[in-house]
């Protein structure tokens, strides 16, 4: 267990606000990862943001070292986003047709033919369509990639099986997969 | 040896380095004899470069502080609720221990009531030792008033030293 971290936990603790900041400027990245991965809607995603780090501030006291706080933090995170979207079933909707929409105008956008350097266009356009993913996979290629967290931590947050967060995140990466050959096919 | 083409999972998981050396080296192999899994592991090496890249997802920069307020405030505001709640319950049980005192005639009680209730002085006097004469002289009501101004001035000062400096917001950074 971190040494460095249960130091921090126990000066959030005693109350002492200069470290509760720390806290917050060490895991904001994460959170805003999970938060903005999993939330379409703009104008929420700082309230739900506020809202993990204050339900964590509340439940500091109830963390037990027994996972790693950033991972513990991921959780709440997650949670927090789950419950938002259930409160918001229609934007769900929403959410899905904006990004059905963008495939086709993003690729149109292109004017420049397919060479070499437009390759970061692709990669580009390909990182775009992440967010046209489902909510679940686009949740695990992030914690994947950006986080750098295994197949375990992964399933610890989103109480799934190591197996599933494998066979998801496989899925998602063959999705885009498809998805860049199409963009690839429409600029050439 | 030739064998056959990888699949979606071999290539993933060659990417994630998450097979043995031997298969590692199978894979190798195949993808120098063949151009097809070249370009679907070059298509897969484009997937995860768009995966790695960081997305703006930027908060704002007195993100840190807002948080810092609202916690602030929702702390203050159970401890506010907590202090009113203790105070009510203090109030009200000094009302009905005043009314009681000042409409009951405590001589009619029975014995019993009446050794509780001199009980009851007993402490109120052994509490009040300085003001031991003056008590005797004034009614309960005084007394009680007494009490209920030196449960104010406590709150407020456990409020005031105990409570507000632990939460005190934070500079601006
Ligand atoms: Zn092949």
């Amino acid at each position: 267990m971190d040494f460095e971290e249960k130091q921090l936990v126990q000066r959030v603790l005693a109350g002492e606000a200069k470290a509760f900041r720390e806290f917050i400027d060490r895991y904001k990245r994460l959170v805003a990862h999970i938060v903005f991965r999993m939330v379409a809607n703009f104008s929420d995603r700082e309230d739900v943001c506020q809202d993990v780090f204050v339900k964590a501030y509340e439940n500091l006291q109830g963390f037990q070292f027994q996972s790693k706080l950033s991972t513990w933090l991921a959780r709440i995170a997650y949670n927090t986003c789950v419950n938002y979207l259930a409160k918001k079933r229609p934007p769900l909707l929403e959410d899905r047709q904006e990004a059905d929409v963008t495939v086709e105008s993003l690729a149109a956008d292109i004017e420049t033919p397919y060479d070499d350097a437009a390759d970061s266009d692709v990669s580009r356009l390909l990182h775009a369509q992440v967010q046209a993913l489902p909510v679940l996979y686009r949740t695990i290629v992030t914690l994947f990639h950006l986080e750098g967290m295994k197949y375990a931590e992964i399933g610890h947050i989103l109480a799934l099986p190591d197996g599933t967060v494998k066979s998801y995140l496989f899925r998602a990466r063959k999705m885009l997969r498809e998805k860049l050959v199409v963009l690839q096919e429409d600029v050439l | 040896m030739m064998m056959n083409h990888l699949n979606d999972d071999t290539m993933q998981d060659y990417l994630d380095g998450n097979i043995s050396a031997r298969e590692r080296e199978e894979v190798r192999q195949h993808l120098e004899e063949c151009e097809q899994c070249r370009d679907l592991l070059a298509s897969y090496q484009d997937v995860f470069a768009a995966l790695e890249r960081e997305p703006d997802f930027e908060l704002p920069k007195n993100f840190t502080r807002k948080v810092i307020r609202q916690t602030h405030k929702r702390a203050i505001g159970s401890l506010q609720f907590g202090l009113l709640q203790i105070f009510f319950i203090l109030a009200a049980a000094i009302a009905v221990i005043n009314v009681v005192l000042t409409y009951v005639q405590v001589d009619t009680f029975t014995a019993t009531a009446k050794t509780t209730a001199d009980a009851f002085k007993d402490l109120a006097q052994q509490l009040g030792v300085p003001m031991q004469s003056a008590l005797t002289k004034i009614h309960f009501n005084g007394f009680f008033i007494v009490i209920l101004l030196v449960g104010f001035v406590g709150l407020y000062l456990l409020d005031r030293f105990l409570l507000q400096p632990r939460f005190k917001p934070v500079a601006d950074q």
